[in-house]
């Protein structure tokens, strides 16, 4: 019996076999033919009795006197003695009271001989009110030694009595064999119901987490292959919680032990963790003690990182290195705050978590640095202002010494005038420091770029004259454009007197100006010497030239225009073919 | 008559030095570019060079450089509107007689230029001096061929 679900199949079968069986041989008369057979018994066993009696009686010496004694003897038989005639050879008529019946050959043969007896199953009809009713019953005739035919037969009420008892008797043993299945079912279902509560009892310690002891079922069947398998689940849960617990210590010591102060929010905006660095930063209580608590009551002190976390938490932004200013214990601190939505595994926000950083050692650092570069840079500009302001300096010192010592009055007026020339060469030099150094504000108005570009020609006719240059002007009548007047004269005339001054006499310029969405395109080209390619990457710094003329400042401003209004400056150069430079301005006003 | 090389990339300034120095008695060879500066030096034979630095292709320092190793001692004088420390540490190794600063008081510069081409023939006193101190002895043969004579040194 290895198998459970055997035993549970052989408990059924032995509850419901009895009543099974009990009225299979009810229904279909074997009941009946165990009665007939134990009738037949009884039968017998009485006849004996019978025999006996009328024996006795016949030794006294009257056989009608005999068989009356037998009759009174035994109440629950019937004595009575038979007359026969033989009809044919096959068959006898047998006379019973006033009863006929026919017997045949083969019974009669057989109680021919003087103490012979055969039962045979007859069928007589009763003594009822309403006529005759057969009667079926087993009757035995029995050949007394005297010759004298006696048939027997139970009494009706006997029969029907002893029936009853058999019947009752039947009935009983039925119950016992029910009542003995069902202890044995019970017994069984007991088998299998005890270790399966003893599972749920242990299954319920481990739900509770107690530490349980192994589980020991010693059985072949799936119980006991369920015990090992929870025993090895069992054990295999211990193994993941000890890893899970490692895991977080690894986590806790991990976030312990970071630079960065860290603070995790649930979504409801209750602190969920807080580690010892952002404790420190934060002046916040024990971890123990901020955990629960809302983010706005423990930060009410730092107003600027609560607007981050309302607004990573609240708006969704997630904030990357912002910079945030707060006063902590008295002294200004930079915080550097990146902020992170938290995620449960279906991919809802489920808090956000906060990394901060004291900044305000490097911040200090940094400012200092950036102070030291700009004072380098401002070095720098400085240099290359003087450098400019001495060469035309240079000149007006040495003139006005000479003229101190000139009589020679063509002498004298020579020098004034390059004395003059040189101080406006200074004073432009000042202007177009002022220009470039100014605050890129673009005064916006309605112009036409078309007028502004034949000014800007007209402004260098002379020159133009002088050097026998041919202008090829491609600009449309008009070309309406909004934007800076003061910027777009300034990008113009530069880059125009610079192609002029480069240019070799007969030389050609080249000025083009039109929409090509999303620009407004300007272009200025000469067919000069070209700029060589390693002086290209600096031609837009201040201060640098390769003339001997100029401020070095006439491209930087053309940049610096050009950007204050959106746009931007490029140049193509071939050394011995010459350079064209475009300006590329916004077509829409950018906002 | 001592010839005197001025090399600045302003045309007023080389017309300045020009009339200082004509009052000193030197013709006057200018330059307005580093290139220019070297093929004058090689081919004039200046007995005196007034150097700018920054020039419109190559620097000052580099003409200087390249006058050197063509052993051309001619006396240098810088004048430039940089004041760079590092700078004139170089020029000192290449062997200059002055530096100057822009603006120049005019008188000042004719009076070092004086100084400069005077003292190599009279005293031969300072280390810059002495390392022009050849000079005076090549102007003749400088006119005629100077950069075949260098080699032949």
């Amino acid at each position: 019996m290895r198998h459970l679900r055997d035993q549970l199949i052989l408990a059924m079968l032995l509850v419901a076999l009895a009543p099974i069986v009990f009225f299979s041989l009810y229904t279909y008369g074997l009941l009946d033919e165990l009665l007939t057979r134990r009738g037949e018994e009884r039968l017998t066993t009485l006849a004996d009795e019978a025999q006996r009696c009328y024996l006795r009686g016949c030794r006294a010496g009257d056989t009608r006197a005999a068989v009356a004694q037998a009759a009174r003897a035994l109440p629950a038989l019937q004595v009575q003695a038979v007359t026969t005639e033989m009809i044919d050879i096959a068959v006898a008529v047998l006379r019973l009271d006033k009863v006929r019946t026919v017997v045949p050959r083969e019974v009669w043969d057989g109680v021919a001989p003087a103490g012979a007896a055969v039962t045979l199953p007859v069928a007589l009809p009763a003594a009822v009110a309403d006529g005759p009713a057969y009667e079926a019953f087993r009757m035995m005739l029995w050949r007394a030694p005297d010759g004298t035919l006696l048939a027997l037969r139970r009494s009706e009420r006997e029969e029907q009595q002893w029936r009853r008892r058999v019947l009752y008797e039947a009935l009983a043993w039925s119950g016992v064999l029910v009542a003995g299945a069902l202890v044995l079912a019970l017994l069984l279902a007991r088998r299998f119901t005890r270790p399966i509560l003893f599972l749920q009892r242990w299954a319920e310690a481990v739900e509770r987490g107690e530490r349980t002891t192994p589980l020991r079922v010693a059985r072949r069947d799936e119980l006991g292959a369920l015990a090992a398998t929870l025993q090895r689940m069992n054990a295999r849960l211990d193994g993941q919680i000890a890893d899970l617990g490692e895991l977080r210590a690894y986590n806790e010591r991990l976030i312990e032990s970071m630079f960065s102060g860290l603070v995790t929010l649930e979504a409801d905006g209750r602190v969920r963790a807080v580690n010892r660095r952002a404790q420190e930063l934060l002046q916040l209580p024990a971890p123990a003690a901020a955990h629960g608590r809302p983010y706005r009551e423990l930060l009410a002190g730092c107003p600027a990182i609560a607007a981050v976390m309302a607004a990573t938490l609240d708006e969704g932004r997630e904030v990357q290195r912002a910079e945030v200013g707060e006063l902590v214990a008295g002294r200004d601190v930079v915080f550097g705050i990146s902020s992170n939505r938290l995620r449960d595994s279906m991919g809802a926000v489920c808090g956000a978590a906060f990394f901060f950083q004291d900044l305000t050692d490097i911040k200090r650092r940094e400012g200092k640095l950036r102070q030291q570069e700009q004072l380098a840079a401002l070095g720098e500009m400085a240099a290359a202002v003087a450098h400019e302001v001495r060469n035309p300096l240079n000149p007006i010192r040495g003139f006005a010494q000479l003229l101190q010592q000139e009589d020679d009055w063509t002498e004298v007026r020579e020098y004034a005038r390059i004395i003059i020339t040189q101080v406006d060469a200074l004073r432009r030099l000042v202007d177009n420091l002022l220009l470039y150094a100014r605050p890129g504000d673009v005064a916006w108005s309605d112009l036409d770029v078309a007028t502004l570009i034949a000014e800007s020609l007209e402004l260098h006719q002379g020159q133009v004259r002088e050097k026998r240059l041919q202008v090829v002007c491609a600009v449309p009548p008009t070309l309406p454009w909004r934007g800076g007047l003061a910027q777009v004269r300034l990008i113009a005339d530069n880059l125009i007197r610079n192609a002029i001054t480069v240019l070799p006499p007969g030389g050609t310029l080249t000025v083009t100006a039109q929409r090509e969405e999303p620009w407004l395109t300007l272009r200025v080209a000469d067919n000069g010497p070209g700029i060589a390619a390693e002086h290209v990457p600096q031609l837009f710094t201040a201060f640098f030239t390769t003339r001997a003329q100029g401020t070095g400042l006439g491209l930087a401003i053309v940049r610096k225009m050009a950007q204050d209004m959106k746009g931007e400056v490029s140049v193509t150069s071939t050394v011995g073919q010459g350079t064209e430079f475009t300006v590329r301005l916004p077509l829409t006003l950018p906002v | 008559m001592k010839n005197a090389l001025v090399v600045d990339d302003i045309a007023y300034t080389r017309l300045l030095y020009g009339k200082a120095l004509k009052k000193l008695g030197f013709a006057i060879v200018e330059a307005e570019n580093g290139a220019a500066a070297v093929r004058a030096a090689l081919s004039q034979a200046p007995d005196l060079i007034l150097l700018d630095l920054n020039l419109p292709d190559i620097s000052g320092l580099e003409v200087l450089q390249t006058l050197r190793q063509q052993k051309l001692t001619v006396p240098v004088m810088v004048i430039t509107a940089n004041e760079d420390r590092d700078l004139v540490m170089k020029l000192v190794t290449l062997g200059i007689s002055d530096y100057l600063i822009k603006p120049v008081d005019i008188f000042e510069l004719q009076k070092r230029v004086a100084r400069v081409t005077g003292l190599v023939g009279a005293e031969g006193a300072t280390p810059a001096a002495a390392a022009a101190e050849p000079t005076p002895a090549r102007p003749a043969p400088a006119g005629a061929a100077g950069e075949d004579d260098d080699d032949d040194d």
